[in-house]
């Protein structure tokens, strides 16, 4: 059921010899820098919301999706984004441990939580780890651009 | 009380003293008199002698005198003889009777004497001894006359008469009475000392035997007699010593059985006081004979005022104790009540407990006893419990339900705000008209899903292959399941019979599970199904449905067919919980057996309805 869409944006969610070729061809050919400044890594388990941030911010700037935790750890350590939405339930690593694992490495990006429920407990947590934003579902397309832009412009 | 039941009892040593008192005088008495009679006779045979003697010798000297009728020699004859003691007179008749000679009564000299005594005498043919009473002052006398005879002759010719006082006789008798009498007074003075001594001797240890008797009746049992008298009573107060150390033996043993029963009586009063259950107890009578202190607090009723009351008049007959007591005492086997009720105006009060007859002994039946407890703590307790449970499950239905709609409502949200701005763009179209009634399709298969999983329907049973359905449901996936290199193992049993059952949900129920398969091995493995048919009597389907995933802990597989139940790291929706649902709805059963990296496994039992 929960299965990627291939679409239009790089499948990382289940990465393949191959793909992680193409991945590093990427990196080496366009340079870590450029790139940098315009990636944007959503990380969520649900098909839905993947496709909405493809259709949202997908022709503006370099959008990397995944549906699992330790992929989201993996492209962070290889290919850095600047900004990270971040669902919190998802199989495996959730939110909340990529998250503190982030903390822990000191690596230097930016986490905005998106979650369906909310808790204030999590909330807390989270902007304790450092999250800059604590967005609800169903998102608000507005405040997704703007911090999009305020912190990638 | 004795003294009034019974005469003022005699002292044993009055008695004694009395009674040989009375001995000694009654002996007294008769010695007196008869000493008395033997001397009185004595003297008087001594005086008649004396005055017989004195007759015959007048007589002897007197016969010539008389042969001759010489009155001269004769008188004076009489005048000697008168002159001996106690002789009052002398009178010598002749041969015609005439006085011879008379002594102070020299005038009546040849006269014939006529009185009464005088005839007589002169009339004897032998000597005649007559008591006379003499003169005016009456003297008594004893008038001895003695005819006179000459020798080898009939022929009388006298008669000689001695009249001999008897004061001196009577003086000498009343002087023997005298004797005898001090003496006999002194004797019974004497006896009556002799007695009292005697008495004492005999009743002194008797008295000190019965004041030691009375010392014990008292309780005094430290008493101990000291009797040497060598006979009888010595006897008595050996047995008795040894009756009072028997007596002390046996009190020394009953205040020991006795302390041990105060104490054993203590131990179970303190047992059943400290006990948490209540306790009542009736006889075969129905009457109540013990009641503990809980069950006086759970019974409002205190236990002085309604033991020996029967228990009908203490409970009312609708009362649940008294119905289990009842029914006891009647079938003669114990009872349980898991749950009863007591209605009382602040509220009901429960209780559970049990009641089983009473034997003694020897086994035979004695009482019934009821033992009960106050459970509506615990029912309270309980009560919030599922209350708590309750809100529990609606807590994780809300965020299982809040997640699984939120995602596609975002999603959808999504694209209508950017519909608008991006009308013109045809992949964003494509991916609108692909992604937005994707979305709505699972909010409303969403909400199917809750309405069938509370929906209370009667299935519409059709005989079907349960086999069919399961391979169906591997034909839909078995391109997802071929790309995540997971291998469908066939151990599907081709002689199994038709079964009775839903197809459509039935089919879900299967498609669910293999989904539930699939997403437990994202790194590939083995999915093995099975099915087999199991009992003769009750026949039953069973569907194992086995993977060699991830597994769960113990805490997820037992909430795995609740709703939304979600995991720190995964929901699983209402899957499974509908699963669960269409399988009880089939009159089946289904159980999960997993563990965390090794696999899970689904057991499915689904009865064999024939039609």
């Amino acid at each position: 059921m929960k299965k990627l869409d291939t679409g239009s944006c790089r499948r990382t969610g289940e990465t393949t010899f191959y793909e992680t070729i193409i991945d590093k061809m990427f990196s080496i050919e366009e340079g870590e820098m450029e790139h940098l400044s315009k990636r944007i890594l959503v990380v969520d388990d649900d098909q839905g919301i993947l496709d909405s941030f493809e259709v949202l911010l997908g022709d503006r700037y370099d959008l990397v999706m995944t549906d699992n935790g330790y992929e989201a750890l993996r492209i962070i350590e290889t290919k850095p984004p600047r900004l990270v939405f971040l669902d919190i339930k998802m199989p495996g690593l959730d939110g909340m441990d990529v998250l503190k694992r982030l903390r822990k490495d000191q690596k230097k990006v930016e986490v905005v939580i998106i979650t369906a429920t909310h808790r204030e407990e999590t909330e807390k947590e989270a902007k304790s780890l450092g999250a800059i934003d604590f967005l609800m579902k169903p998102l608000n397309i507005v405040e997704v651009e703007r911090i999009a832009s305020q912190i990638l412009s | 009380m004795e003294s009034k039941r019974y005469p003022k009892s005699i002292r044993l040593q009055t008695r004694l003293i009395l009674y040989s008192t009375l001995l000694i005088l009654l002996l007294m008495a008769l010695v007196i008199i008869i000493v008395e009679k033997r001397q009185t006779e004595t003297i008087q045979e001594e005086a008649q002698k004396r005055g017989v003697t004195m007759a015959r010798h007048l007589a002897a000297v007197s016969t010539n005198a008389l042969l001759t009728y010489n009155y001269v020699v004769l008188k004076q004859n009489a005048e000697r003889v008168v002159l001996e003691e106690d002789v009052l007179y002398v009178i010598i008749h002749d041969k015609e009777d005439k006085v011879a000679a008379y002594t102070q009564h020299d005038e009546k000299q040849g006269m014939i004497l006529t009185d009464e005594v005088s005839q007589k005498a002169t009339r004897a043919r032998a000597p005649l001894i007559q008591p006379i009473l003499y003169g005016e002052k009456e003297v008594r006398v004893l008038d001895i006359s003695i005819p006179v005879y000459i020798k080898e002759s009939q022929e009388k010719w006298g008669t000689i008469r001695i009249g001999l006082s008897l004061e001196g006789m009577s003086s000498q008798i009343l002087k023997t009475r005298l004797n005898l009498l001090v003496l006999g007074i002194f004797a019974i003075v004497l006896g009556i000392l002799g007695s009292v001594f005697f008495a004492r001797r005999i009743t002194q240890p008797i008295s000190n035997l019965v004041g030691t008797t009375i010392a014990a009746a008292k309780g005094d049992l430290e008493q101990v007699i000291d009797i040497h008298t060598g006979d009888e009573i010595e006897e008595l107060g050996k047995n008795f010593n040894h009756m009072i150390q028997q007596i002390r033996l046996h009190q020394t043993e009953l205040e020991n059985q006795l302390r041990e029963i105060t104490y054993l009586k203590a131990y179970t009063d303190n047992v059943l006081s400290s006990m948490t259950n209540g306790l009542i107890t009736i006889d075969l009578e129905e009457k109540i004979v013990t009641l503990n202190e809980m069950a006086e607090r759970i019974l409002g009723k205190r236990s002085g005022e309604i033991v020996g009351l029967p228990l009908e008049r203490v409970l009312s007959e609708d009362h649940p104790l008294y119905r289990m007591m009842i029914e006891t005492l009647s079938c003669e086997e114990g009872v349980f009540r898991s749950e009863m009720e007591l209605r009382k105006d602040e509220g009901s009060l429960w209780l559970t407990g049990s009641a089983s007859v009473l034997t003694d002994g020897e086994g035979k039946k004695i009482g019934v006893l009821a033992v009960f407890q106050d459970i509506t703590e615990i029912k309270a307790l309980e009560e919030k419990l599922r209350q708590a449970d309750r809100l529990a499950a609606l807590g994780t239905l809300s965020a299982g339900l809040a997640h699984e709609v939120k995602n596609p409502l975002s999603a959808i949200k999504t694209f209508v705000q950017l519909l608008p701005r991006k009308l013109e763009n045809p992949s964003f179209m494509e991916k609108f008209n692909t992604t937005v009634p994707r979305e709505i399709d699972r909010i409303n298969q969403l909400v199917e899903d809750l309405l069938e999983l509370t929906r209370r329907r009667t299935p519409s049973f059709v005989a079907l292959d349960v086999n069919h359905l399961i391979l169906q449901v591997i034909d839909l996936h078995i391109e997802e399941m071929k790309k995540k290199q997971i291998h469908f193992e066939d151990h599907l049993d081709r002689t199994l019979p038709s079964i009775g059952g839903d197809p459509e949900t039935l089919y879900r129920a299967f498609s669910n599970l293999v989904i539930n398969a699939i997403q437990a091995m994202p790194n590939g493995g083995v999915l093995r199904i099975s099915s087999a048919m199991e009992g003769s009597k009750r026949p039953e389907l069973n569907i194992i449905f086995r993977d060699a995933g991830i597994g769960m802990d113990a805490e997820t597989a037992k909430n795995i067919f609740n709703p939304f139940f979600t995991t720190k790291d995964r929901g699983v929706g209402l899957g499974m919980a509908l699963t669960h649902k269409i399988i009880e709805d089939h009159r089946g059963a289904i159980e999960v057996m997993s563990e965390k990296g090794l696999g899970t496994t689904f057991i499915l039992r689904l009865p064999v309805i024939g039609f």
